[in-house]
């Protein structure tokens, strides 16, 4: 078989937006669950947690998300999306029904595999929750359950307002052996839960980082004053795992611009363990 | 395979080609590249400001077209492939070799660049060896560069004081040349003298190998600013070079077509990396000429078994408007203490 005969990486394949909803109090973020138009696509996008998919809407163009729901919950996808620019604006402005575009799933995984038999950290802020939502319910699921230990999150939100999921999130301590924790900036009316930014709030309940990964996603400035609590807290680099965000065209390594040092984000990420980073150039 | 071919029959040869319609070349007067519609049309200048890239990896490329008032959401998919396979004469040993790697790039983790492919696969591709150099070629400071480098073409010719020497590569280019008379003894004696004499006259010798060097200096600051500060950031270096790939794929919509498309883009840009939040991890230009000299001499030696994404052909040191050279930010590179 002639190269040419591959398929098109580029070529899309059609979703139907099932329904969206207001995710945040500031009408920034809207989720979309999506359904394949044809059941062969369907059958052939197989996923975990951490990948990513590029979204399009012709004629207003393409952009990477990070897959929210989790491959234990069905065909359905979930995407989580802020608007931002020309084609997240027109993305919220999706009716239900309408087909739009999808390529994936591209990018690396959260190492589930390597995961096993060991408790598992997550800390993430803001918006950057979706691949997060995906781990946790892909460990949760009750295939799955026995193969993980002791599972901590810590997701920080400006406000209460500003968290994803919200109605989800308050199941989530109902599952055995997890520890919950959602925290909040500043002080706010409506909150009786902790309040403090996400470094040192993960300082106080302290994960036991023997036997254990830790998993992180957030915006910059979390991530740089998160990093050395896990170092203190004794998460050695190799057991540390951040997803990345990079701007990017094409997803699959070839148009140029993700690239840290020798590696792409789309490609040889988006997630990378700190031991990973730490041998590349800082070009973040 | 080796032919020797007759130089009125090479013309002829390859103006049956471009009667019918199927020889690409140099254009004459043009510095592009393009179909020859006429063999008098073709340029026969040593070098060419453009390089073939453009041939394979098109400025502007239609990836994807539908009608967007049509409901049936009917995509084409653009990729083109030529009807008649073509002939592509003239591009010289660095270009064939840029070519292989963007090859390589495009065919990479098991993604296939159809629209890539299907131009590669459409054209028999016949280098020029080089029998002349300009002071601003370096294609032998490379392991394997040499100019008369087979690396991406599927025959190499080469210019003789009476003839042509044909020295076929692949089955493709036995196919084309087959009927032609094979060279004698003697005649590839000549040309490997011919060659060996070019060869030794290049003494244009960068230190190329120096991926670590540069890789433990991405923080010396005061080493990038020294071009990153002279550097207009014009992007001309990236649209001559042969081997740079970079791409940017945008959407647009005309009446009632929607059309997706990629045209060449470079890392010198600012929006090159601008990230929708207004996140820039390349900020300066001394973050983008950094990112260039560094996926040439570095980050692609390291990826791929020490081969530099740089072949030498010279032609960003000669179209830069601010003199900057990347032999010469080589040459510096070496001597910085930090190895």
């Amino acid at each position: 078989m002639s190269e040419f005969d591959n398929e098109n990486p580029y070529k899309p394949v059609p979703v139907r937006l099932s329904r969206s909803w207001i995710e945040t109090e500031d009408n920034n973020v809207k989720s979309f669950l999506f359904d394949f138009v044809n059941p062969e696509d369907a059958e052939k996008f197989e996923y975990l947690p951490g990948q990513f998919c590029q979204i399009s809407i012709w004629g207003w163009g393409e952009a990477p998300f990070g897959i929210a729901s989790s491959p234990v919950e069905g065909e359905q996808l979930l995407f989580s999306v802020n608007r931002i620019g020309t084609l997240t604006n027109r993305l919220h402005a999706t009716a239900d029904n309408e087909i739009i575009g999808l390529r994936g799933p591209l990018g690396n995984i959260y190492p589930v595999e390597l995961f096993k038999d060991h408790n598992v950290v997550i800390v993430g802020g803001g918006y950057a929750f979706t691949t997060l939502r995906s781990l946790f319910l892909f460990l949760v699921d009750p295939a799955n359950r026995d193969d993980y230990g002791k599972i901590t999150v810590l997701y920080g939100a400006r406000t209460p307002g500003l968290f994803l999921y919200r109605e989800e999130l308050e199941t989530w301590s109902n599952y055995s052996n997890v520890e919950f924790v959602t925290t909040i900036d500043n002080p706010h009316p409506d909150w009786d839960g902790v309040v403090g930014l996400v470094p040192p709030v993960l300082k106080d309940i302290a994960p036991n980082s023997s036997n254990a990964f830790a998993i992180v996603c957030g915006p910059p400035i979390m991530i740089r004053f998160t990093l050395p609590i896990l170092s203190e807290l004794g998460f050695p680099e190799d057991r540390i795992y951040l997803s990345l965000e990079m701007r990017m065209k094409c997803g699959i390594g070839k148009c140029g611009r993700c690239n840290l040092g020798h590696k792409y984000v789309c490609v040889d990420g988006p997630v990378f363990s700190m031991a990973e980073l730490n041998g590349l150039v800082k070009d973040m | 395979m080796v032919k020797k071919v007759a130089k009125d029959t090479i013309k002829e040869w390859l103006a049956d080609f471009s009667s019918r319609g199927i020889l690409y070349g140099p254009i004459s007067g043009e510095d592009r590249w393009g179909k020859i519609t006429e063999l008098n049309k073709m340029g026969n200048s040593f070098t060419t400001v453009m390089s073939p890239k453009e041939i394979f990896l098109p400025q502007d490329q239609s990836m994807f077209s539908l009608n967007i008032k049509d409901k049936t959401n009917d995509v084409s998919d653009n990729t083109t492939k030529l009807t008649d396979r073509a002939v592509l004469w003239g591009m010289r040993p660095c270009d064939a070799k840029a070519l292989s790697l963007i090859h390589r790039v495009f065919n990479e983790n098991d993604y296939h660049d159809t629209y890539f492919n299907a131009l590669w696969e459409s054209f028999i591709k016949i280098a020029i060896g080089c029998t002349e150099h300009l002071n601003t070629c370096f294609c032998t400071s490379f392991e394997d560069g040499s100019p008369f480098g087979i690396e991406g073409a599927d025959i190499l010719a080469t210019e003789a004081e009476e003839y042509w020497i044909l020295e076929s590569i692949t089955e493709t280019g036995d196919n084309l040349v087959i009927d032609f008379e094979d060279a004698t003894i003697d005649e590839i004696d000549e040309i490997t003298e011919i060659k060996s004499k070019v060869i030794e006259s290049i003494d244009n010798k960068v230190p190329v190998n120096i991926k670590d060097k540069l890789w433990n200096n991405f923080d010396n600051e005061a080493f990038w600013a020294h071009i990153g500060d002279r550097c207009i950031s014009c992007g001309i270096c990236t649209f001559v070079c042969p081997s740079c790939y970079c791409f940017d794929i945008n959407d647009e919509i005309i009446d009632k077509f929607a059309r997706r498309y990629r045209t060449w883009d470079a890392c010198q840009f600012k929006n090159f990396t601008l990230e929708a939040s207004g996140h820039n991890p390349r900020q300066t230009q001394l973050h983008r000429i950094r990112q260039r000299m560094m996926h040439k001499l570095s980050f692609f030696a390291k990826k791929y078994e020490d081969i530099q994404l740089c072949v030498g052909c010279g032609r960003c040191i000669r179209e830069c408007p601010v003199n900057i050279d990347i032999r010469q930010v080589a040459m510096e590179a070496e001597h910085l203490t930090k190895i």
